[in-house]
């Protein structure tokens, strides 16, 4: 939580638990077979910029570019990566002051939007906390939410 | 089925012990002195060996070790002394494994405590709020009390109607809970508290902390309500459908909250996970 995993070890699985109203985002380049996993809580830095700087995965805004960024350290290419989109889960609320997953999931597409990325998938929304894991051996990404069968995105 | 009903048929619930129910009554009056603990403490051999063995532990550092409660009490003060009272009488109940639910071992503890400290957050930022830091950490830590029976007595079939009526329904668990067993988990978990003659101010958290009244006043029901939906955004929201609940959104515009508060709540709730994942990872 508020924290991102990389690994060039193929035979290494990136797992992040109960993403909730949380987005957890995978890149993966399949040829490299390099990957990243952030599990970002809120949409905007600008809330605690101070923050941001000791901690930028807490931050989609910050937590994006720098999981990009850390991927292509470890040879990831841009126009490889397989990028995908879970979490931002949401209660049962009229108004919008707890609306923290739909601004989470909003704040991640306009971002890769913004920055050429497509969505290869996503599963967002919804009233359940998922887990995911990404398995770097060969890109799969499945997602696991209590009392359901596991299932790949 | 009625709470008491429910609650009858529930094996394995944690009874607080006559010392622990009296220093949980003393959260209800203003003679909270330390006298009246130690006298307390010192006729329940379990929890005075705990208090002991906590102040003693690394934890505090202390240049020689302490032998009797009056000692430990002036070290360790009276909030950690009542944390460590609630942890021993309620945690292994908390933390168990709750199949009705899809909760795994711990998980529930966990939400609990993170449920606890951001109750206290809430009452610092609610300033209005003139909630004893104590009380709030309590209520907030057995807000979900009534999940232990709610759990039982829901089996594989019931399960599937609760789950019929929230996937396809638009029910919230809470109102799914009603439909099929006749009660929810916070009706259960007041009746539980009554039963153990625990005071009216937990009750009532306990009781209202899916929808805790704005009229006459707001009450600890509304500090609870809020730290449980920030312990859900704040990375702790344990079992199945767990986002199928309802924000009493009168009490949070009451309360003056908006959604900065939220935000800088949820970042509270990632330093609070920290510290209690820190806690129950700690050797004891």
């Amino acid at each position: 939580m508020g924290d991102m995993l990389t690994s060039n070890d193929a035979s290494a699985n990136l797992v992040t638990y109960s993403l909730g109203s949380c987005v957890g985002v995978a890149i993966y380049d399949p040829i490299a077979k390099v990957g990243g996993l952030l599990h970002a809580m809120l949409p905007d830095s600008t809330i605690n910029l101070d923050r941001a700087s000791k901690r930028p995965f807490m931050f989609v805004d910050t937590g994006l570019p720098a999981m990009f960024h850390a991927v292509y350290a470890l040879g990831g290419l841009k126009h490889r990566l397989i990028v995908k989109l879970v979490g931002g889960a949401e209660f049962l609320d009229e108004k919008k002051i707890f609306r923290i997953g739909q601004r989470n999931v909003e704040a991640t597409k306009a971002m890769l939007e913004r920055n050429g990325v497509a969505l290869a998938a996503s599963e967002t929304g919804g009233h359940e906390s998922r887990t995911v894991r990404l398995d770097l051996s060969n890109g799969n990404f499945s997602v696991d939410i209590p009392g359901k069968t596991p299932f790949l995105l | 089925m009625k709470a008491e009903e429910l609650i009858a048929k529930t094996p394995n619930l944690p009874v607080p012990s006559p010392a622990a129910t009296r220093l949980l009554q003393l959260l209800a009056g203003d003679d909270r002195d330390n006298q009246a603990i130690i006298n307390i403490l010192k006729q329940d051999g379990v929890l005075s060996t705990k208090v002991l063995a906590l102040c003693n532990s690394a934890a505090f550092e202390l240049a020689a070790p302490v032998s009797s409660i009056s000692q430990a009490i002036m070290y360790m003060g009276y909030e950690e002394v009542h944390r460590l009272v609630m942890a021993v009488t309620f945690g292994g109940a908390l933390g168990s494994n709750l199949a009705g639910y899809f909760i795994e071992d711990g998980a529930l503890w966990r939400h609990s405590l993170l449920t606890a400290l951001l109750s206290q957050t809430v009452v610092r930022i609610v300033r209005t709020s003139q909630t004893d830091p104590s009380v709030a950490y309590t209520a907030g830590l057995i807000h979900d009390i009534g999940k232990l029976v709610v759990s039982y007595a829901l089996d594989a079939d019931k399960q599937e109607l609760i789950r019929e009526r929230v996937e396809r329904g638009g029910r919230s668990l809470l109102e799914a809970e009603r439909e099929v067993i006749g009660a929810d988990h916070a009706e259960v978990g007041a009746c539980l508290l009554r039963k153990w003659k625990l005071p009216e101010v937990l009750v009532e958290a306990v009781a209202n902390h899916h929808n805790p009244p704005v009229e006459p006043r707001l009450e600890l029901s509304s500090i609870v309500h809020v730290a449980d939906m920030i312990a859900h955004e704040g990375g702790s929201s344990p079992g199945w459908s767990s986002y199928a609940v309802r924000t009493n959104e009168a009490v949070v515009e009451a309360m003056g909250l908006t959604t900065d508060h939220v935000e800088v709540l949820i970042i509270s709730a990632y330093d609070a996970a920290l510290q209690v994942d820190e806690a129950l990872s700690a050797p004891v």
